[in-house]
């Protein structure tokens, strides 16, 4: 990215977020009022003190005292009342801002997936986006009213001193100059230094749980001291980009205290100046050096934020990243009633690639599948099975050609009406953190317990659900209950089988259950399944066998299609692929 | 409080550093006072209408105080994160080790599910606390005695007052901290919550919308959200009370000092030279105590993590680490025997082995076939030393198992897991991993004899080439494959394979049965398997059901009498 454009972005962003606050603007000028109230009255406070020094040392405190006194309690008071308002609306904003950006970030992955699932394995990407989104809080309850409050008091009190001496405006207008730049002097190198500051701390916390995930490992291969070596050498790496982050921060933090203090200084001296020129009362000059040294402060404390304002753009910039992402296919189809179409699925000349670079996933691919049909798809890696099922959940369209379902092309149904036609048991099973009741349940809403433990039976899920700890109310998913690839498989079909849509798509369904188990689940999809149609994907020779017909496939297009007696006489792409499979080694990188 | 001093005792591994921050924080505090102070006597000086010269003095004495406290504050910001370092590495060092002490079968405690965010975040949380927080204690008390007698010599009520003031912005947040940290500790507790169901959604957002419960979950999890927030907004009034009081007691502190002081020079208690210089430190005096109770703030959540983090660090280490273990005996074809083997997971618990009788002969092959969950990792899991067992149940040429060192036992067994995982790094430093001292050539020899030195010289950086986390995404069989080419490479007289190939299709299964076919050359081996193939080949084969040893014999053997054996072959037969 060049610099040009990284300006624009910056722009844009703080255009872009400042949008986000239209809703709250009320509110936000209430904070700012309540913030500039609060700055204020810590200098009227200073003021004050400055006066009653002056009334004290010209001898008329004593007469004025009960005015004092009401003048201090009042300032206390409005000052408490002015800090208490302030927080209480900066974060009000902030906790609504927060719920809106995540519901808003839920609604668009809701949009967009799975296209950006796919950079979201192991759930790096939506735990880094909720970090994101915790650095918004920050920027809006804690840097963008403080900015305004820092521009609009120190104009405020810059007012109050052009009566008393327009000589120091000038002064601290050039102090405000100095201390706003030294953010932006050095933001290149700041940039840069978050960046590689982030990375290294990745790493490092990468390789430290590595010391957990590998532990088996670890200790099996005496790796012990070598893995304590790396993850020393890559915590020194992550501390030393830290350093020379820390280093430039504390420069930085350095000069602008300098501008603070030296701005102050010179205000005095020149007051001071003109108390021996012009014999302006000492009383006054006290309160001039009390208001120059605390004019700047907010200007101070707003560069000091400004320094960390990388770290909020980057964070902006990942969340519209999604936010704005385009969606793969568009909604557009009329609602069909599930019962009304035939389960009868048909690719009429479909060509797709994932992305335009790449090869053709799926080259002038023509099938058609019965309805009731149970049909298998083979094919090497990377031939076009996975491509298939993609295309037929509609995660993305085609380039050219159709897909239909009961002769209807799915691009005219809605995604909705089109879910409801299939039941799917995709590769990766995920689990909900919900009891396994509901995490079947999920098939079906409406569905009774009963339904759901009918269900888990079909699916040979019913036995080791009671075995576990709670039964049906075991809480499954990341923090619950560890269950093998095959158990959460088996809670997959089961919760297919309850939603009992005429299309069944099971993807590599079985290929982590054991023999039995697979073979009491084959047995359990051909019954449950009579009247349905069943297309899957397979590898293992059980799965092919199991399938009525057999759809194989060869760099995206039907290579042969028959019976699996059919096809193993024929010697032909299944038959080379059952037997060859060990020389076949070529994993292509056309599929996600 | 007990947490709290344990905690602070971490401090004792950064003494020298500890001492630094404090030094520079007083420095700082004090370069900030004479930096005020000469302000105050400029002032003074300027309104007696002394000459320039005194004037312009104190002007560069007041100077040089900025420069000085400048300068630290940027030797601070650095000092601090080299500080926070050390103590933070300390930490992390001490609570891996005592996981690699543990073992898994501490890995697997349900109460430790957060091991992982504990050694990242959790210790993270805790730098402000002990870098921050406890150091500053120290500064406070050492600028509470100098700012007392300061200002009492300055005028004594004043000084007085703003010890008392101190005083009470100290106190403060610790008298609030019980009812302000059950509503943080609970605030952030939902706060990671719902953050978790957000994530949660989002990774199964393809299942959601497969199931067509996405919009629904949407729904659900925006009204979570704003009920959140809400919700939040009505604990605000408790945690911003504490911050509140202090403000309250700072800005009051100052005013009435000014105010106080003000009124002696007016009954001519005072010359009002005193009053300038209370008007100006005033302020100053109390900022140090502001900065704790900001400290205070941010560790909150350190403290609320001390508990899991103390857990684990107090975790007994098992008895074995006696006395006399040895560290030779194992032979190089050693025979394995279980004798009358029981074992439970949990105390009380269910017997998941039970009186197991075995004999891994030497040299040969012996396979344990069953139904997932009938003992077979279970006792793989006891012969890697990884859970204790009752004395003597498991010999390994005649010798107990518990009486050789851990690392020397596991020195002797090569293993395969159903899941390997590979380290970031090399492939070749993958490999290299089972013997540090291993030539290149070595290594080759052993990928080849794995079955994957074509596959590897393939990769974009052949043995270069990175893998693990974030690296090269290999498949299960390639990852299973590298694995037992480190298997091979380690070369122990005892071979395992638990389930080494059952994350495997059948494709690769094959490339990876005559990769094993060579380790288990000259071994002992001990293969564990549901997919009936791997162990048709073996010399003898357990068949186990429920804990129980339920048969034993070669493939054929069992085939005509063993009647789970051949439950399980029928299952299989049907590939």
């Amino acid at each position: 990215m060049n610099k040009e454009e990284k300006k624009f972005t910056r722009l844009k962003n703080v255009i872009r977020l400042s949008k986000r606050l239209k809703k709250y603007r009320l509110r936000m000028v209430a904070a700012v009022g309540a913030g500039v109230g609060n700055q204020l009255s810590i200098v009227a406070a200073s003021v004050l003190g400055a006066w009653t020094v002056g009334l004290a040392i010209d001898g008329k405190l004593m007469q004025e005292l009960n005015h004092v006194i009401a003048a201090t309690i009042a300032a206390i008071i409005i000052r408490i009342l002015f800090y208490a308002l302030e927080m209480w609306i900066c974060h009000d904003v902030a906790f609504k801002v927060l719920a809106d950006f995540r519901i808003q970030l839920f609604d668009s992955i809701e949009r967009v997936s799975p296209a950006i699932l796919l950079n979201m394995r192991s759930g790096q990407l939506a735990s880094t986006l909720m970090s994101d989104v915790e650095i918004m809080e920050w920027f809006f309850a804690h840097t963008f009213g403080s900015v305004l409050v820092a521009i609009i008091t120190p104009l405020i009190l810059m007012i109050i001193l052009w009566q008393i001496l327009p000589i120091l405006d000038l002064v601290m207008f050039l102090f405000a100059v100095a201390a706003v730049i030294i953010p932006i002097w050095r933001k290149k190198k700041a940039d840069e230094q978050g960046k590689e500051v982030r990375e290294a701390l990745a790493d490092a916390n990468a390789v430290t749980l590595e010391g957990v995930q590998g532990l088996k490992e670890i200790l099996t291969l005496n790796y012990r001291t070598g893995y304590e070596e790396k993850n020393r050498a890559y915590l020194e790496r992550m501390y030393k980009k830290q350093f020379s982050y820390s280093k430039r921060l504390g420069t930085e933090g350095m000069l602008l205290q300098m501008v603070l203090g030296v701005s102050g200084l010179v205000a005095a001296l020149i007051a001071a100046w003109y108390v021996g020129k012009d014999g302006m009362p000492a009383s006054m000059y006290t309160i001039i050096v009390v208001l120059s040294a605390t004019i700047l402060g907010p200007v101070i404390e707003i560069c000091n934020t400004a320094r960390n304002f990388g770290l909020i753009f980057a964070a902006a910039d990942r969340i519209y990243r999604v936010l704005e992402a385009e969606p793969l296919v568009e909604d557009t189809g009329k609602d069909v009633e599930a019962g009304k179409l035939t389960p009868e699925i048909q690719f009429d000349h479909v060509s797709f690639r994932y992305r335009e670079e790449l090869d053709l996933a799926a080259d002038d691919l023509s099938f058609h599948i019965h309805p009731g049909e149970h049909v298998a798809i083979a094919g090497a890696s990377g031939a076009g099975k996975s491509t298939c099922i993609q295309l037929l959940l509609r995660n993305w369209d085609p380039e050219k050609g159709c897909i239909r379902i009961g002769g209807k092309d799915i691009r005219d149904m809605s995604l909705k009406s089109l879910n409801e036609m299939y039941g799917t048991v995709l590769q990766d099973v995920y689990l909900f953190q919900i009891s396994i009741l509901e995490n079947i349940r999920l098939g079906r809403s409406g569905a009774t317990d009963e339904e759901v433990i009918e269900a888990a039976k079909e699916a040979f899920a019913h036995e080791f659900i009671m075995e576990l700890p709670d039964g049906y109310q075991t809480v499954a998913g990341e923090g619950g209950v560890k269950l093998s690839g095959g158990q959460r498989q088996r809670i997959a079909i089961a919760r297919a089988l309850l939603k009992g849509s005429p299309i069944l798509i099971l993807d590599e369904a079985v290929s982590n259950l054991d023999t039995e188990n697979e073979r009491n689940i084959q047995e359990s999809i051909q019954q449950s399944t009579q009247n349905r149609t069943v297309v899957m994907i397979a590898h293992r020779l059980s799965t092919i066998k199991s399938a009525d017909r057999i759809i194989c496939l060869e760099h995206g297009k039907v290579a042969e299609t028959g019976t699996f007696e059919e096809l193993m006489e024929k010697k032909g792409c299944l038959k080379k692929l059952l037997e060859n499979s060990a020389d076949t080694n070529n994993t292509k990188k056309g599929e996600p | 409080m007990n947490h709290f001093f344990r905690l602070v005792y971490f401090l004792k591994y950064a003494k020298k550093e500890t001492a630094i921050r404090i030094l520079l924080g007083l420095g700082i505090v004090g370069a900030q006072f004479s930096q005020t102070w000469f302000l105050a006597k400029m002032v003074i000086a300027v309104c007696e209408k002394r000459n320039m010269k005194e004037i312009l003095l104190f002007f560069l004495a007041e100077f040089l105080s900025l420069f000085i406290r400048a300068g630290l504050i940027k030797y601070q910001e650095y000092f601090l994160k080299k500080y926070a370092a050390k103590v933070k590495n300390e930490i992390r060092s001490q609570i891996l080790d005592k996981i690699m002490v543990l073992g898994p079968s501490f890995k697997n405690d349900q109460r430790t599910g957060n091991l992982q965010s504990l050694i990242t975040d959790g210790v993270e949380s805790l730098e402000a606390f002990l870098t921050q927080y406890i150091p500053q204690i120290a500064v406070v008390i050492f600028t509470t005695i100098f700012v007392t007698t300061f200002m009492c010599r300055l005028d004594r009520t004043v000084g007085l007052l703003l010890f008392f003031m101190s005083a009470v912005t100290v106190i403060v947040p610790h008298v609030f901290m019980p009812a302000v940290s059950d509503v943080m500790v609970l605030y952030w507790k939902e706060y990671a919550q719902l953050n978790a169901q957000y994530i949660d959604d989002m990774q199964g957002m393809s299942t959601l919308k497969s199931l067509g419960v996405s919009k629904k979950e949407g729904k659900r999890l925006k009204d979570q959200a704003i009920g959140f927030a809400a919700e939040s907004m009505r604990n605000l009034g408790i945690s911003l009370s504490d911050s509140t009081l202090i403000t309250i007691c700072i800005t009051a502190g100052t005013s009435i000092s000014i105010l106080l002081s003000a009124i002696h020079v007016a009954q001519g208690k005072i010359p009002y030279a005193v009053l300038i210089q209370v008007l100006f430190l005033a302020g100053e005096c109390l900022k140090p105590m502001n900065d704790l109770s900001i400290y205070w703030h941010n560790s909150y959540t350190g403290l609320s993590v001390a508990e899991e983090l103390l857990y684990v660090l107090d975790y007994p280490v098992p008895e074995k680490t006696k006395e006399n273990l040895q560290t030779t005996g194992i032979g190089e074809k050693p025979e394995i025997v279980l004798r009358n083997l029981s074992f439970q997971y949990e105390k009380d618990g269910a017997d998941v082995l039970k009186n197991v009788d075995m004999v891994f002969e030497s040299g040969k092959v012996t396979a344990i076939a069953g139904k997932s969950g009938s003992g077979k990792s279970t006792i793989v899991n006891l012969l890697l030393g990884f859970y204790e067992t009752e004395k003597n149940r498991i010999q390994i040429d005649g010798k107990a198992l518990e009486s050789f060192e851990s690392d020397y036992l596991r020195s002797q067994i090569s293993v395969v897991f159903q899941d390997s995982f590979l380290f970031y790094g090399t492939v070749r430093d993958n490999i290299r991993m089972a013997r540090p001292e291993a030539s290149d050539a070595e290594i080759i020899q052993a990928a080849m004899a794995a079955n994957v030195h074509e596959f590897i010289v393939n990769l974009p950086n052949g043995y270069d080439t990175l893998v693990g986390e974030r690296g090269a995404t290999l498949s299960g069989g390639e990852r299973q494959r590298i694995a037992i080419a480190r298997a091979i490479l380690k070369n122990a007289p005892i071979l395992i394979l638990d389930e080494a190939t059952s994350s495997v299709d059948c494709k690769n299964e094959q490339e990876i049965q005559n990769a094993l076919k060579e380790a288990m050359k000259d071994r002992t081996t001990l293969v564990i398997a549901h997919r009936m193939t791997t162990i048709e080949d073996a010399d003898r084969i357990y068949v186990m059901q429920n804990g129980l040893v339920e048969g034993c014999g070669t493939h054929e053997e069992l085939l005509q009498k063993d009647q789970i054996y051949q439950n399980l072959v029928r299952a299989q037969s049907y590939e």
